[in-house]
């Protein structure tokens, strides 16, 4: 395999598959570095949504964002299709959440027409009633007092993605090294020279760090402050059943397999991704106010992952100072912003004119 | 001592109490247990003992049920598993 | 049972969890409800079991209680459980744990091998114990002392097996004569085994050795089995198939703990490290019996009052040291037959890193080709490979495809089992309602 490319992309999880595969397509050449079979690694722990409802409710720009990637969601999983046979199962027919108090609704439909208008009305979210959506949804019941609806949202079986995308990248010639953790870096006018822990030496013109948690100690080696912290959320995923459930929600969904998928926890307990008894017990109370029936359902597994997370929890985009040709590219959305990554991201990274611009989401934010 | 029943499908299995409902089964010649949800393959006890989860059945109405871990019971109503199981009435 | 009524002794407050409605475990299975005539048909050391039931039952009481019909569900390093009983959950915490949670048959992956019908010796045993019943016309598949104790336990009960099958070789045999020590333990043992296989001989029942590339096909309730047996195919008609290669530690509990383990190349498993008294890598967690490394039921028992002993000592009650040694003395003496057992019955080849078409996930219905491929594609570990092809993802939660997951990624990866690790294991340990976890009781 090459050990100069074009790019190096550290990390090797949906948002380096994603920003790799977009550069690819691009017809950049590539190296990608990735870290061991017992990494943090959240790609493997999300809860598999493409989600636009409830995020950047205070800051349009990352709505926006969001927004943007979902509609392009279809063309990207169809060219991963087309280029592997891969069916990632994405079912985008709109998403819920679902409300038990009608205050905490209220707010957050005023939020929502805050949201479009600063959005110049394109913002095609909807409220259901209590009624409606027990309709739509007959597993619906219990305390549940109405719905919100967002058209575009919807889930993707996030394993089968990481899969097409890998298998993508690896027909379009990544070289792609596992269990290879960075350790040094140095730049000079040849570009980048990059050692990893077990002595493989690369080289590249550029890099993108996409190494989730690993910014934090990784970000600084390329003048990034990596501002990313942990932050725990559990899932429960229960025994197979018929199909059920008609769409997804935030915190319930039915995967294509038939089980059945509940969260979820935020919690701030550093890098711990244990599953704990309080949570698990509270995670499924939660749903069976929503869905009573559930409660009859089998638990056969449950996980716990580390999110992401950054200080306002939007992602960072942004282009090393200290080393330019360097960047970071790092959030805890990485499934919905999987499309966006491929098919933008690289405009940017090439610094095209028609980049697009992601000065809101630099690290310049953090600056107190 | 006069042996209880059960219901299987269409038949009664006779048990002597302290049996599981698999090991009654197994007694009157009856392997075949569920059909696989991915591939609607045939499948009945293998372990015996709670850990393999291939003896599932569906005992009075509720799918999922380890046949090996049950207790035989008097009257007790019990299927084969179809591929897909249905949720009960709750 | 051991260890319980050693903590009892020492007018600890104990609990014993027990999954099954009636003490005794699987190998004590229903010993104490069978009358002595019955018992006697499964030999000396299952009668002495039932006197041990028969004990740990009447000292049941205040500050012994039985949990039967537990479904433990969770076990934290801080010592709290979880368990389900009927279709009430509860959870307390407690001020150390002892596991004793035994050991499972290896799986025996082979064409055929999922068909209704097909079941381990000792699910066999099981329905010999607990229903009195022979599942007739069998053929017994695989290497082990089991093997031979079940088949003269079918000959007693008047159903004798059809054949056996064993997988050992002449080179087994004096490989494993090497690791043979001359003292009472392996005398009794050998002398034991010995008996067993005369009782075959004499009955005339079939056996054949260096059975290879076994593959069973089965139609309305009839199995055939093909298999290789120096240098000939043969073909063999069985109303049951039953397999058995040999036993390795459940390590559902000590893997969610995230207790250490180290791989065990002699028995090809995971075991947890204890030290000699059965303290784990944490603090208040103790590991008894099989489920600490697989030594038999008599070593269990001393390991039961080792493990008992070690968690007395840690709370600082007075522990007899002259018992302490005289207890470790007579458990080290089955690891000296325990090496010749090993070596003897070692899991094949074939049958632990099966070909591409057969299943090796019995719940997600996985072969060993999708596995070998996800590997060539990237998969570095077991935890990717669940990932990637659902493998281990089941109701079993990989009870049954762990160990032959691990030898097929270290088969593909060229590394050895030591390197590749094993699945990252969860609660719930058993399936559990989402209404018992979310209404379970805190007991205090």
């Amino acid at each position: 395999m090459r050990t100069e490319a074009d790019f190096v992309v550290i990390g090797g999880g949906i948002v380096g598959l994603s920003v790799a595969h977009g550069l690819l397509c691009r017809g950049q050449s590539v190296i990608c570095l990735d870290g061991s079979d017992v990494d943090f690694r959240a790609s493997r722990g999300n809860f598999g949504l493409v989600w636009v409802q409830g995020k950047g409710l205070q800051a349009p720009h990352y709505a926006a964002w969001s927004q943007k990637a979902v509609r392009e969601y279809p063309d990207f999983v169809s060219g991963l299709r087309d280029d592997t046979g891969v069916e990632v199962s994405l079912q985008q027919n709109g998403g819920y959440e679902y409300f038990s108090d009608s205050d905490a609704m209220a707010e957050r439909l005023k939020q929502f027409k805050v949201l479009k208008k600063a959005l110049d009305g394109d913002y095609p979210v909807e409220a259901l009633s209590a009624d409606e959506i027990r309709k739509e949804e007959p597993m619906v019941g219990g305390q549940t007092v109405g719905a919100t609806f967002y058209p575009h949202d919807g889930h993707v079986n996030p394993l089968q993605l990481l899969q097409a995308l890998a298998e993508s990248c690896q027909k379009r010639g990544l070289a792609h090294y596992l269990g290879e953790r960075l350790l040094q870096v140095s730049h000079d006018q040849d570009g980048f020279h990059l050692k990893t822990e077990k002595g493989l030496e690369v080289q590249s013109a550029k890099v993108v760090l996409c190494a989730g948690l690993g910014a934090k100690v990784l970000g600084p080696l390329f003048g990034f402050k990596g501002l990313v912290r942990p932050q725990r959320g559990q899932v429960l995923v229960t025994e197979k059943m018929p199909p059920v459930l008609n769409r997804p929600s935030v915190t319930i969904r039915q995967v294509n397999e038939g089980a059945i998928q509940i969260g979820d926890s935020k919690e701030e307990v550093g890098f711990n991704d244990n599953e704990t008894q309080a949570q698990m017990a509270r995670i499924a109370g939660n749903a069976i106010k929503v869905m009573p029936k559930l409660g009859q359902l089998r638990l056969v597994r449950s996980w716990g992952a580390l999110r992401v997370m950054s200080p306002d929890g939007l992602p960072i985009y942004q282009q090393s100072k200290t080393m330019p040709g360097a960047f970071l590219v790092t959030c805890h959305s990485g499934i919905t912003l999987a499309a966006t990554h491929s098919r933008n991201l690289s405009r940017w990274l090439l610094g095209d004119a028609d980049a697009p611009d992601l000065g809101a989401f630099s690290e310049d934010r953090f600056n107190a | 001592m006069p042996d209880q029943f059960f219901h299987f499908e269409d038949e009664k299995v006779s048990f002597e109490p302290g049996m599981s409902v698999a090991a009654a089964l197994l007694r009157a010649g009856i392997v075949h247990f569920r059909q696989t949800q991915v591939g609607n393959l045939p499948r009945g006890p293998f372990c015996m003992m709670g850990a393999c989860f291939d003896c599932l059945l569906l005992i009075d109405g509720r799918p999922n049920r380890q046949g090996c871990m049950t207790p035989a019971a008097k009257g007790m109503v019990v299927k084969r598993q179809p591929a897909q199981t249905t949720l009960g009435a709750g | 049972m051991m260890a319980a009524l050693t903590l009892l002794e020492a007018d600890c407050e104990v609990t014993v969890m027990d999954e099954q409605p009636l003490a005794g475990g699987q190998i004590y299975r229903n010993a104490a409800r069978m009358d002595l005539q019955q018992a006697a048909m499964f030999g000396r050391d299952y009668v002495a079991g039932g006197d041990l039931v028969r004990h740990f039952r009447a000292a049941v009481g205040d500050r012994l209680s039985h949990e039967r019909g537990a479904t433990v569900w969770s076990v934290t390093q801080e010592g709290e459980i979880a368990w389900s009983v009927g279709e009430t959950s509860y959870s307390r915490r407690f001020d150390a744990v002892i596991l004793a949670t035994g050991a499972l048959e290896r799986a025996m992956p082979l064409p055929g091998w999922t068909n209704p019908g097909v079941m381990t010796v000792g699910a066999a045993q099981i329905l010999m114990k607990t229903a009195r019943h022979v599942p007739s016309d069998s053929v017994l598949i695989g290497s082990g002392p089991l093997l031979y104790l079940v088949a003269t336990q079918m000959l007693e009960m008047g159903v004798p097996p059809r054949a056996l099958l064993e997988t050992q070789t002449g080179f087994d045999y004096l490989r494993a004569a090497t690791k043979l020590r001359p003292n009472i333990t392996v005398l009794s043992y050998l002398l034991k085994g010995a008996g067993m296989l005369r009782k075959l001989s004499h009955a005339r029942i079939r056996r054949h050795t260096s059975v290879s590339d076994v593959r069973i096909s089965s139609e309305n309730g009839q199995h055939r089995v093909d298999f290789s047996s120096r240098g000939n195919r043969h073909s063999i008609n069985a109303g049951h198939v039953l397999l058995h290669a040999g036993v390795h530690p459940n390590i559902q509990f000590s893997q969610s703990l995230g207790l250490d383990h180290s791989w065990n190349e002699a028995n090809q498993c995971w075991d947890p490290d204890t030290d000699a008294m059965g303290r784990s890598s944490k603090p208040a967690i103790y590991i008894a019996g099989d489920g600490a490394g697989v030594l038999g039921a008599d070593a269990a028992k001393l390991s039961g009052q080792l493990a008992a002993m070690a968690l007395l000592q840690d709370r600082e009650y007075d522990v007899d040291a002259a018992v302490v040694a005289a207890t470790l003395a007579g458990h080290r003496r089955f690891r000296t037959i325990r090496a010749f057992l090993d070596r003897l019955y070692a899991p094949k080849a074939w049958h632990s890193k099966p070909d591409d078409d057969v299943i090796i996930c019995r719940c997600e219905e996985v072969t060993a080709g999708k596995v070998r491929d996800a590997v060539s594609l990237g998969c570095l570990g077991p935890n990717q490979l669940k990932a990637f092809s659902r493998c281990g993802m089941g109701n079993c939660q990989g009870r049954y495809c762990g160990l032959t997951v691990v030898n097929l990624i270290s088969e593909t990866r060229g590394l050895p089992p030591a390197d590749v690790g094993y699945y990252r294991i969860r609660s719930p340990i058993k399936p559990i309602t989402l209404q018992e976890i979310a209404n379970h009781d805190i007991i205090n």
